[in-house]
C-alpha cells in the first residue's frame, strides 16, 4: 500500500476525501484486503484521540447494534459478570472548568457553523427579498471549487538561486531567481510551445492543450 | 465510534452505488466525448487555471467541408489566437500583417481511443453535476502506476461534449483545470477576431505520417505510452527529431538535436502537471541535445531522460 492510498484512507475516515480519493479507496479495496485493516485502525485511532471507548466486536456486529438501537440504549454493564453498584467519580473543580469550557467551545462552534452555513446558503439561494424562503428540509447544493496546487519551478543543475546559498557548496554557481528562470525560460520554452501544439494535433480534446501556453505571453516568467 | 464509523462507511456505500455503473458505461462515455469534440459544431467560452496563470479563452470547432476547423482566442491581455484548419495549425499574434510558414508539426496516424484503455488507467463513472448551465457527467480516470497522472472529466450529457477537466498529480493534488462557462452548440457565426489589430500569421504544416517507424530511444520507457510520431523536421536552420508518445490522454514529447558550440547544464521547470528536461550530451563536434516535454511525472520524466540510448540517438540523428 502506497503513501497516498493511505493518506486518502486517512481522509476519508476524516470525511475530508474529495470524491476522487473516496473513489480510489473504494476501488483499492476491491483488490487490496489490508484496505480494511487500516480503515479499522484508523478509526481506532481517531476514536482513542476523540476519548471515545472502544467497542469490541466485528464491523458487522457494531452495524447490527448500532441499527438496533443497542449501542444508544444498552446500560453499561461489566463484562466479567461482576454486578455492578452504582458508580462515583470525582474530578476536580479545574477539571470540570475545563471540561465545560472545551464543551460549551465545541457547541459554540457547532452553534458558529450551523449559522455561517444557514446565512451562506441564504445569501447564495434568495438574493432578493421577493424570493421563497429557505426552508431547512431543502437540499442545500454545496458548490465544490478546487484551486490548482501551486506547481511552477524552475531548476538549472550546478547553480544555487542567491537565497538558498548559504546551505551550499563553493563551487555551485550561484544566481539571482530571475536569472535561473531566464536561463531556464530561453532553453525550454520553445520547446514547451512545440509541446503543446504536437498535444493539439495528436491529442483527443482538439485545441485545448494550447489553453496552457496562452495564458501567458511566454510559458515561462 | 461505532455511529461514525457505520457513517462513513454508509458514505463509502453511496459512492459504491455510484460507481456501480460499470466502468465499461464510462469508457463508451470516453469514446463518445472524443467523437463529439471532433465531429460537433461548438463554441463558447472556458477559463483554463494553472499555478498562478488564469486565461479565459473562446473557442469555435466547425467543420467546413469535411474538414475540422477550431480557434482558440484568448480573451485577456494582448490578443492572441490559435486555429486548426485542416491540416495546418495557425498562430496569430499581435505583429506586421504578414504570413509566415513554420516548422511542420507531427500528426497523428490513428486517434483510436483503445490506447487510452491499454494504458494503467482505471475508469469509472461519478455523479452528475452542473455545469455550463448544463447537465454532465464525471467520469474519473485513475492512474494506476506514478508514471502518468489522474484525470476527471465532466461530459454533457446531451451532446457528450467535453465541458469540465482537471488534471491531477500522484498525490491527487489539482494541478491544472478548464471549464467552459458557456457552450453552444450547432454552427455559429461567432466573431471571435473583434479587433482590428494587425496579425501577424504563422502556419505550421501537420505532417501525418503513413507508418511510425517503431523504435525505442530508451532503455526504459513508461507502460502504456505508445510511440505515435516520429518526425523529422528543420526549426531555425536546424534538424531537429520529434518523437511524441502518448497514452491516450498524456503525451510527452522528445527533441532531439545534434548542436555546436559548448552544451550547457541540465535543468528542468514544472509548469503545472507539465514537465519539461533539457539535458546536453557531448558528442565530437558540438553536443546532442535533448528536451523531454510532457504532461507526466517530473520522476518519470528523469527516468526516460537517463534511460535514453544516447549512441543510438548520434547514429540515427547522424543519418537523418
Amino acid at each position: 500500500m502506497n503513501e497516498t492510498l493511505r493518506n486518502s484512507i486517512s481522509a476519508l475516515v476524516d470525511q475530508e476525501a474529495s470524491e476522487f480519493e473516496a473513489r480510489k479507496v473504494l476501488n483499492a479495496s476491491k483488490s487490496r484486503s489490508e484496505v480494511f485493516g487500516y480503515w479499522a485502525k484508523f478509526h481506532a485511532v481517531g476514536s482513542a484521540m476523540r476519548g471515545e471507548q472502544l467497542v469490541d466486536g466485528s464491523l458487522l456486529d457494531r452495524i447490527n447494534a448500532t441499527l438496533d438501537g443497542q449501542a444508544a440504549t444498552a446500560p453499561i454493564s461489566d463484562s466479567s459478570g461482576v454486578k455492578s453498584g452504582p458508580h462515583l467519580s470525582f474530578s476536580s473543580t479545574e477539571e470540570r472548568a475545563s471540561a465545560k469550557s472545551i464543551s460549551l467551545v465545541g457547541q459554540f462552534g457547532i452553534a458558529a457553523s450551523i449559522a455561517l452555513a444557514v446565512i451562506v446558503g441564504v445569501a447564495v439561494v434568495t438574493p432578493g427579498d421577493s424570493q421563497p424562503r429557505f426552508t431547512a428540509s431543502e437540499p442545500v447544493e454545496v458548490i465544490k471549487f478546487q484551486l490548482p496546487a501551486q506547481k511552477e519551478t524552475v531548476a538549472v543543475e550546478g547553480t544555487a538561486a542567491v537565497e538558498d546559498v548559504i546551505d551550499r557548496q563553493p563551487t555551485v554557481r550561484i544566481l539571482s531567481e530571475r536569472d535561473i528562470k531566464r536561463l531556464v525560460g530561453n532553453r525550454l520554452s520553445p520547446y514547451l510551445i512545440r509541446h503543446a501544439e504536437n498535444s493539439a494535433v495528436v491529442g483527443g480534446t482538439s485545441l485545448l492543450p494550447l489553453a496552457r501556453i496562452m495564458g501567458r505571453d511566454t510559458p515561462i516568467e | 465510534m461505532a455511529k461514525r464509523c457505520l457513517l462513513t462507511w454508509v458514505l463509502v456505500c453511496c459512492i459504491s452505488n455510484a460507481a456501480a455503473l460499470s466502468s465499461e458505461l464510462a469508457k463508451q462515455q470516453l469514446i463518445a466525448m472524443r467523437s463529439a469534440v471532433h465531429s460537433l459544431p461548438y463554441s463558447g467560452t472556458l477559463v483554463y487555471q494553472r499555478a498562478d496563470v488564469l486565461a479565459n479563452l473562446s473557442f469555435q470547432h466547425d467543420l467546413k467541408n469535411g474538414k475540422e476547423f477550431a480557434r482558440l482566442r484568448r480573451l485577456s491581455g494582448q490578443p492572441l489566437e490559435r486555429a486548426k484548419q485542416g491540416n495546418q495549425l495557425i498562430k496569430a499574434e499581435p505583429g506586421p500583417d504578414v504570413l509566415r510558414t513554420g516548422y511542420s508539426l507531427p500528426g497523428l496516424l490513428s486517434a483510436d481511443p483503445k490506447r487510452i484503455f491499454d494504458a494503467p488507467y482505471q475508469i469509472t463513472l461519478g455523479e452528475q453535476e452542473r455545469v455550463a448551465d448544463r447537465t454532465s457527467q464525471i467520469i474519473f480516470v485513475e492512474a494506476l502506476d506514478g508514471h502518468r497522472h489522474n484525470y476527471q472529466f465532466w461530459v454533457d450529457v446531451e451532446t457528450s461534449l467535453l465541458l469540465k477537466a482537471q488534471t491531477l498529480d500522484v498525490n491527487l493534488e489539482v494541478v491544472e483545470q478548464f471549464e467552459f462557462s458557456e457552450l453552444l452548440v450547432g454552427p455559429q457565426t461567432l466573431k471571435i477576431a473583434a479587433d482590428e489589430i494587425p496579425m501577424q500569421v504563422n502556419v505550421y504544416p501537420i505532417h501525418r505520417p503513413n507508418t511510425v517507424l517503431q523504435f525505442s530511444p530508451a532503455n526504459w520507457l513508461p507502460k502504456g505510452y505508445q510511440l505515435i510520431s516520429a518526425l523529422p523536421s528543420k526549426s531555425a536552420g536546424r534538424s531537429i527529431y520529434t518523437l511524441v508518445y502518448s497514452d491516450g490522454l498524456g503525451s510527452f514529447s522528445i527533441f532531439l538535436e545534434l548542436m555546436d558550440g559548448v552544451n550547457g547544464p541540465p535543468m528542468h521547470a514544472i509548469l503545472g502537471p507539465t514537465v519539461a528536461l533539457g539535458k546536453d550530451y557531448s558528442v565530437a563536434k558540438g553536443f546532442l541535445r535533448v528536451t523531454l516535454v510532457g504532461e507526466i511525472p517530473l520522476k518519470t520524466g528523469k527516468t526516460i531522460i537517463d534511460a535514453l540510448d544516447v549512441d543510438g540517438l548520434k547514429r540515427l540523428l547522424g543519418h537523418s
